[in-house]
């Protein structure tokens, strides 16, 4: 479903060259879900950028249900792949409605000058307002801005994913929540995933979040894949094993450490 | 007193238009848009030119002076975001490529619209059974019918798609959206409504004058930041009324200054700088008392 072939990201900066990502290959059928850990600046989200088409590849190509999308414009690329960003603030449409934003994700791709909301419409969101079980199909009419983070974020999960993507980006969609709705978002995330079959990356700072969710895990580091795990390899595996996979490749890192102590 | 409220309130809704493409600009794409002070004036230009030499009825050169305008806004958007200049600035160029491009139009600095079938004078020979009132229901149901189908147009899926982008860049182009279009589609709208307004303004008032577009921009907001402090609403419907209910307050406001100025020794020409003042105390007001809000929940 999705293939990267040999990519490389090399931000320049006047004098300045960043390598954040250094020839990368991954490969995800249908379904998979593969979750990324790694230090600060390791390249989590510049890996997540160059496969949503916000930033394109210095070299390598990127291949999306066996189409080459290198290239191609964040907003094209967008018909066929849903992403969820930390701020709720990012993902929702502030002064519009919660129905509204709904509305905006009825679509991927182009508008045309039909009615964005018609009355079935809206009943049929309501619906599916009222699976996530936040209490957000009582107030559809509620300026977005209103909403808590974690309602928010919600409501960006149902947005990403009501026109089932090809594939789904998460980029520490939980890392801005409190413990109890960021453990809310897994789960509905989860759900989410499993019932459509999406293939998806989560890009995760939670250790026991990346072993317990998916059946693939990277481990990345100066914009290289250091260590992978997959299947019954991941399923076994220990925060602790994570934390020593990180010391023998000299990576340190504050919170690496917390988890050691803790 | 009666004839005064008329006029203001006529000019109220002819001036409103263009409050609504400062709207779609200003409020809908978050885009603080100069280039009005420029269409304003190319619609009047357009319009007046075609009404003199084009032969043109004085109803379709509305809509001619609106396609005008949109090009002009167009313009705007490309070197936005095309080209990357800064929304501020590249507003301001087109306004001064305007300046010339308005003097090509009209030849000269005035236009006199002196024994021409104005939209006012037909409709003031058609409509006559309304006596005085003629010219008020025409511009009302003109602008009121304008403010009807942007209502249907923000509320199509393009018209969300421009909302969102307002609102959120990153979140409509997750949702597959070309931001970049989305600009270029509210500036033209905003700027082909501005010159529509223009070419009402010039029908209305006899004349067209490189000059009449200055503060379009103050003006607009003006009506926009009124409006919207008397009417809280997310709803489209409500947004668009609160526009043009804060442009006819300020238009009765201006003609009783007019009116009554001089006894605290105001004088026309005062006019600009005191609108300019009351937009800036509209907009600081609301962030002071925010400021003092938050000091208080800080204790």
């Amino acid at each position: 479903m999705l293939r990267l072939e040999g990519v490389s990201k090399t931000f320049q900066t006047g004098a300045d060259r960043v390598e954040a990502i250094q020839r990368i290959d991954i490969q995800l059928e249908r379904g998979d879900f593969l979750t990324i850990i790694g230090s600060n600046g390791a390249g989590k989200s510049t890996l997540l950028n160059l496969i949503a088409g916000t930033f394109q590849p210095t070299t390598g190509r990127i291949l999306l249900g066996g189409k080459d999308v290198t290239g191609q414009s964040a907003h094209r690329r967008a018909r066929r792949i849903g992403r969820i960003v930390q701020d709720p603030l990012a993902g929702t449409a502030p002064t519009m409605t919660v129905a509204e934003n709904l509305a905006l994700a009825m679509k991927r791709g182009g508008r045309s000058l039909r009615p964005a909301l018609p009355r079935r419409a809206r009943r049929r969101l309501r619906d599916r307002l009222a699976a996530l079980n936040v209490g957000l199909e009582e107030r559809m009419s509620c300026p977005a801005s209103l909403l808590s983070g974690g309602e928010r974020q919600a409501l960006t999960v149902l947005m990403a994913t009501l026109v089932p993507p090809d594939v789904l980006l998460l980029d520490e969609h939980t890392a801005a929540l409190d413990p109890r709705n960021g453990a809310m978002i897994t789960n509905l995330t989860r759900q989410f995933v499993e019932r459509l079959e999406l293939t998806t990356l989560m890009v995760t700072h939670n250790m026991e979040q990346a072993i317990d969710v998916g059946n693939g895990l990277i481990m990345m580091h100066k914009g290289e894949i250091i260590h992978e795990l997959h299947g019954a390899e991941k399923q076994s595996a220990t925060v602790s094993e994570l934390v020593d996979l990180f010391v023998e490749h000299h990576v340190v890192d504050d919170e690496l450490l917390l988890e050691r102590v803790c | 007193m009666g004839s005064l409220l008329i006029h203001a309130i006529e000019q109220g809704l002819a001036y409103g238009i263009a409050a609504l493409g400062v709207f779609v600009t200003y409020r809908v794409l978050k885009f603080p848009d100069l280039t009005v002070d420029g269409s304003f004036v190319t619609g009047a230009a357009i319009a007046s030119l075609l009404l003199i030499h084009g032969g043109i009825d004085p109803f379709s050169v509305l809509l001619l002076a609106f396609a005008a305008g949109a090009v002009a806004g167009l313009v705007t958007g490309i070197l936005n975001t095309r080209f990357g200049i800064t929304n501020l600035l590249a507003g301001v160029l087109t306004m001064i490529m305007l300046y010339s491009i308005n003097l090509r139009i009209m030849g000269r600095p005035n236009l006199s619209l002196l024994r021409i079938p104005t939209a006012m004078r037909v409709i003031d020979s058609a409509w006559s059974s309304l006596g005085p009132l003629a010219i008020l229901a025409f511009i009302g149901v003109l602008t009121l019918g304008v403010k009807l189908l942007l209502d249907v147009f923000l509320r199509t899926e393009l018209g969300f798609a421009l909302r969102a982008t307002g609102d959120s860049e990153a979140m409509i182009t997750a949702q597959g959206v070309n931001t970049n279009s989305m600009k270029l589609l509210g500036l033209a709208l905003s700027n082909g409504l501005v010159a529509l307004s223009g070419a009402l303004v010039a029908q209305y008032g006899g004349f067209a004058d490189v000059g009449m577009g200055i503060g379009t921009i103050v003006t607009g907001l003006a009506a926009v930041i009124v409006g919207g402090t008397l009417i809280r609403s997310s709803r489209v419907g409500w947004m668009t009324t609160s526009v043009l209910v804060g442009s006819l307050i300020y238009r009765i406001a201006v003609a009783l200054a007019l009116r009554y100025g001089h006894v605290v020794g105001f004088q026309p020409s005062d006019l600009k700088l005191i609108t300019a003042i009351l937009v800036v105390l509209a907009l600081v007001i609301p962030r002071l008392r925010e400021q003092r809000l938050r000091k208080v929940s800080a204790c």
